[in-house]
C-alpha cells in the first residue's frame, strides 16, 4: 500500500468513525468480562477473541496515526469484525457498563465497506439486490414458475382447491417478503406460509421483483446500500397497495425491516411470526398438535430475539402446534447464537470458526432431548443443518411455519 | 488553596464531559423528554435488573472481579463526596463506617490493579489509561482514608488534591465512564425498551 492511499484509507476511516461514534464509543474500561458471553471466546479463549479486543480496533482508531494503519492492520480488522463476531450481541447484555459492543464492532464493517473491503462473498449478493432485486439474481418469471408449481402441489397435498400463490396481486392486505433460497431451494418453507394463509383466508402476495427478506447492505456495514434495499422493497408495498409488509423467517431481515434500516417504514411491518401468533388467538387457524408428536426445541435467532424483541409470539405458536415442547437453556435474549449470522455462513475462510463455536449450541440442543429444532431463520437453518451432520445430533430442522402448517386442520 | 483547587477541577470537568457528551448527542441518544412509554421502562430494566446478577451473566461468571469493582467504585463515590459532605463524616460512627469502606476500596483497588498486571488476557487488552487511572484512584481512596482517620489540615489538602487529579483527568481517557456509563445504559435502555427486549431466561 502506496503512502498517499494509505493516508487517504485512513482520512476515510476517520469520517466513517466520525459518523458512527456514539456514547458507547466513550465508555469501555477494558475490564474484559464480555468474554465468557462470546460463543466464539468461549470455544477459544484466546485475546483476539474477546468481544472487548474486537471493539476496542474500531475504537482504537481513533488514537491511531495514519502510518499504523497499513496493510496488516486492515488485515486483522476484517478478520476480527467477519471472522470472529456474528454480531449477535450477547455481549451487550453482559457488558459491565452496558455497552453496545456489536454496533461498535459493526462500524468496523462500515469502515471496511468505504474502504472496498467487504468480502467477496458478501459484496456479491449485495450487488445483486441492488441490480436485480433480490440477492440470488431470481427473475421475476422464475418466480412465476416456482410459485406455480409449489402452490399445485399445496393443493394437491393439503386438498385445498381455493390455496394459491398469487404474485403482483394490487389490493391484496399483505405484502409477503421470502428468502431468495425458498425460492431456489427450500420451497417446503414457502409452500407452508401459503398453506397458513390459505387456512386462516388471509389476502396476500408476493411481489415478483422486490420480494427479498434479506438486506447484505446490512450485513456488509454499507448502510447507504441498505437503506436502498429497504427503499425499493417498501416502494413496491406501496405499488401494489397492500396494508402491511410481513416478513418470512429471516433473523437479520425482521431486524433490519423492523428497526434498523435507516428508512422510517411507511407501511407496518412484522414477522410470520407475530402474524402466525395472531392467527391462533383470533382462531383463524386450528391447529392439531398430535401432528407433531416428537420433542420441539426452539432456537431463538439472535437478530430476532435479541435485536428485534420477537420472543414471546414463536413460543405461544409452537406450544400450540407441538405436543412437546422444550426450552433450551438458555434461551429468549440471553441464547447462543447459532454461530452462522453477520454473514460468516457465507464466508468458506470462517468455516473452521463457525462450526467450532457452535459447539456450545450443539450441546443446548443436545441437553434439550428434542427430536426437532425449529428456529425462525434460514441462516440458521443453514447453520443448524451444518451442526446436526458434525456434531451427530440426529435431529430435524425446521422453520416454525413449516410446524405449524404439518399441524393445520382444515 | 486546595477548596478552590477542587472546585476549579469539579467545573473543568463538568464543562469537557459536558462537551464530549453535547458532540456524541446526534449519534442515537434520544433526550429524556422524548421517551416513549417503552423506552421508559426500558431504561428502568437496563439500570436496574439488567445490572443484576440474576439477569447479568458476567457477574456470575466473574464474581470475584465484579465484587472487586462493585466495591472500589462505591469507595470512589464516597471518596470524591467527602469534601463535599465533610461536616457528616467528621467524626462517630459514619466516620468509621467510611474509613473502612474508602480502606476496603483500596484494597480493592489494589486487587483490581494486580488482577490486571497478572491476568494474560487483561494485561492483554490493558492501555497506559487503565493502569494509570487504577493509580489514581488508590491514591484517592488512600488519601480519602488517611483523612478521614488523621482529619488534619494536611490530610484534607491531599485529599483535596487526589480528588482534583480524578475531575482534571476524567473527561480525557477511562475515568469519563464516571458520565458516560449513565449515558450508555440509557441509551442501550432505550433500544431495548422501543424493541421489547426484556425477558431473559
Amino acid at each position: 500500500m502506496s503512502e498517499r492511499e494509505s493516508e487517504r484509507n485512513f482520512q476515510k476511516m476517520l469520517q466513517v468513525l466520525r459518523d458512527h461514534q456514539s456514547v458507547h464509543f466513550e465508555a469501555c474500561v477494558r475490564c474484559g468480562l464480555c468474554g465468557k458471553s462470546c460463543h466464539v471466546y468461549l470455544s477459544d479463549p484466546s485475546v483476539e477473541n474477546l468481544p472487548v479486543t474486537k471493539a476496542q480496533k474500531v475504537v482504537g482508531l481513533q488514537r491511531k496515526k495514519s502510518e499504523e494503519v497499513d496493510e496488516k492492520f486492515l488485515l486483522s480488522l476484517q478478520e476480527s469484525v467477519y471472522g470472529r463476531c456474528t454480531g449477535c450481541g450477547r455481549c451487550n447484555l453482559n457488558c459491565s457498563i452496558g455497552l453496545n459492543i456489536a454496533s461498535i464492532i459493526r462500524v468496523g464493517r462500515t469502515i471496511l465497506s468505504a474502504l472496498g473491503r467487504t468480502p467477496e462473498k458478501l459484496l456479491r449478493p449485495l450487488k445483486n439486490q441492488l441490480e436485480y432485486g433480490n440477492q440470488m439474481m431470481v427473475s421475476a418469471d422464475e418466480m412465476r414458475e416456482t410459485a406455480t408449481w409449489i402452490a399445485s402441489d399445496l393443493r394437491l397435498e393439503s386438498g385445498q382447491e381455493s390455496f394459491d400463490i398469487p404474485i403482483d396481486k394490487e389490493g391484496a392486505r399483505i405484502l409477503y417478503l421470502v428468502n431468495p433460497r425458498e425460492i431456489k431451494f427450500a420451497p417446503l418453507s414457502l409452500m407452508a406460509a401459503a398453506g397458513v394463509f390459505g387456512a386462516a383466508k388471509e389476502s396476500w402476495t408476493l411481489a415478483s421483483r422486490f420480494f427479498d427478506v434479506t438486506n447484505f447492505g446490512f450485513i456488509a456495514g454499507d448502510d447507504e446500500s441498505m437503506k436502498q434495499v429497504a427503499e425499493a422493497v417498501f416502494s413496491e408495498g406501496k405499488r401494489l397497495g397492500v396494508r402491511e409488509v410481513i416478513l418470512s423467517e429471516c433473523g437479520h431481515g425482521a431486524r433490519v425491516f423492523k428497526w434498523d434500516s435507516g428508512v422510517a417504514s411507511p407501511l407496518p411491518t412484522k414477522s410470520i411470526i407475530e402474524l402466525l401468533d395472531l392467527y391462533i388467538e383470533q382462531g383463524r387457524v386450528r391447529l392439531d398438535k398430535k401432528k407433531n408428536a416428537a420433542r420441539v426445541t426452539l432456537h431463538d435467532p439472535c437478530n430476532l430475539v435479541r435485536w428485534s424483541g420477537v420472543s414471546e409470539a414463536q413460543r405461544r405458536v409452537l406450544r400450540e402446534a407441538c405436543a412437546d415442547f422444550k426450552e433450551m437453556i438458555p434461551n429468549r435474549a440471553q441464547n447462543y447464537c447459532c454461530g452462522g449470522g453477520g454473514g460468516m455462513q457465507l464466508l468458506q475462510e470462517c468455516s473452521e470458526v463457525r462450526l467450532r463455536s457452535a459447539e456450545i449450541k450443539a450441546n443446548q440442543i443436545r441437553s434439550s432431548g428434542a427430536k426437532v429444532v425449529a428456529t425462525p431463520c434460514h441462516t440458521c437453518i443453514d447453520q443448524l443443518t451444518e451442526l446436526n451432520k458434525k456434531y451427530q445430533l440426529k435431529v430435524e430442522i425446521s422453520t416454525v411455519t413449516e410446524l405449524v402448517y404439518n399441524a393445520l386442520l382444515y | 488553596m486546595g477548596q478552590t483547587i477542587f472546585f476549579f477541577s469539579l467545573a473543568w470537568c463538568a464543562f469537557f464531559l459536558s462537551l464530549k457528551s453535547f458532540k456524541r448527542r446526534g449519534k442515537g441518544v434520544t433526550p429524556p423528554w422524548k421517551l416513549s412509554r417503552a423506552e421508559v421502562k426500558g431504561v428502568f430494566y437496563n439500570f436496574t435488573f439488567l445490572m443484576s446478577p440474576f439477569f447479568k451473566e458476567s457477574a456470575r461468571l466473574y464474581p470475584k472481579k465484579f465484587i472487586l469493582g462493585l466495591g472500589m467504585h462505591g469507595g470512589v463515590v464516597l471518596a470524591l463526596l467527602l469534601p463535599l459532605l465533610w461536616p457528616l463524616f467528621e467524626e462517630g460512627w459514619m466516620n468509621s463506617l467510611a474509613a473502612m469502606a474508602t480502606l476496603t476500596a483500596a484494597h480493592f483497588a489494589m486487587a483490581l490493579l494486580f488482577f490486571r498486571i497478572r491476568d494474560r488476557e487483561l494485561r492483554a487488552i490493558s492501555i497506559f489509561d487503565d493502569y494509570a487511572s487504577l493509580l489514581l484512584t488508590m491514591f484517592l481512596l488512600g488519601s480519602a482514608t488517611l483523612h478521614l482517620v488523621l482529619k488534619t489540615a494536611a490530610t484534607n489538602d491531599i485529599l483535596l488534591m487526589s480528588a482534583s487529579l480524578i475531575f482534571f483527568a476524567m473527561p480525557f481517557g477511562k475515568l469519563k465512564h464516571a458520565l458516560f456509563f449513565f449515558l450508555v445504559r440509557y441509551d442501550y435502555g432505550t433500544l431495548l425498551g422501543k424493541r421489547g427486549v426484556f425477558k431473559n431466561e
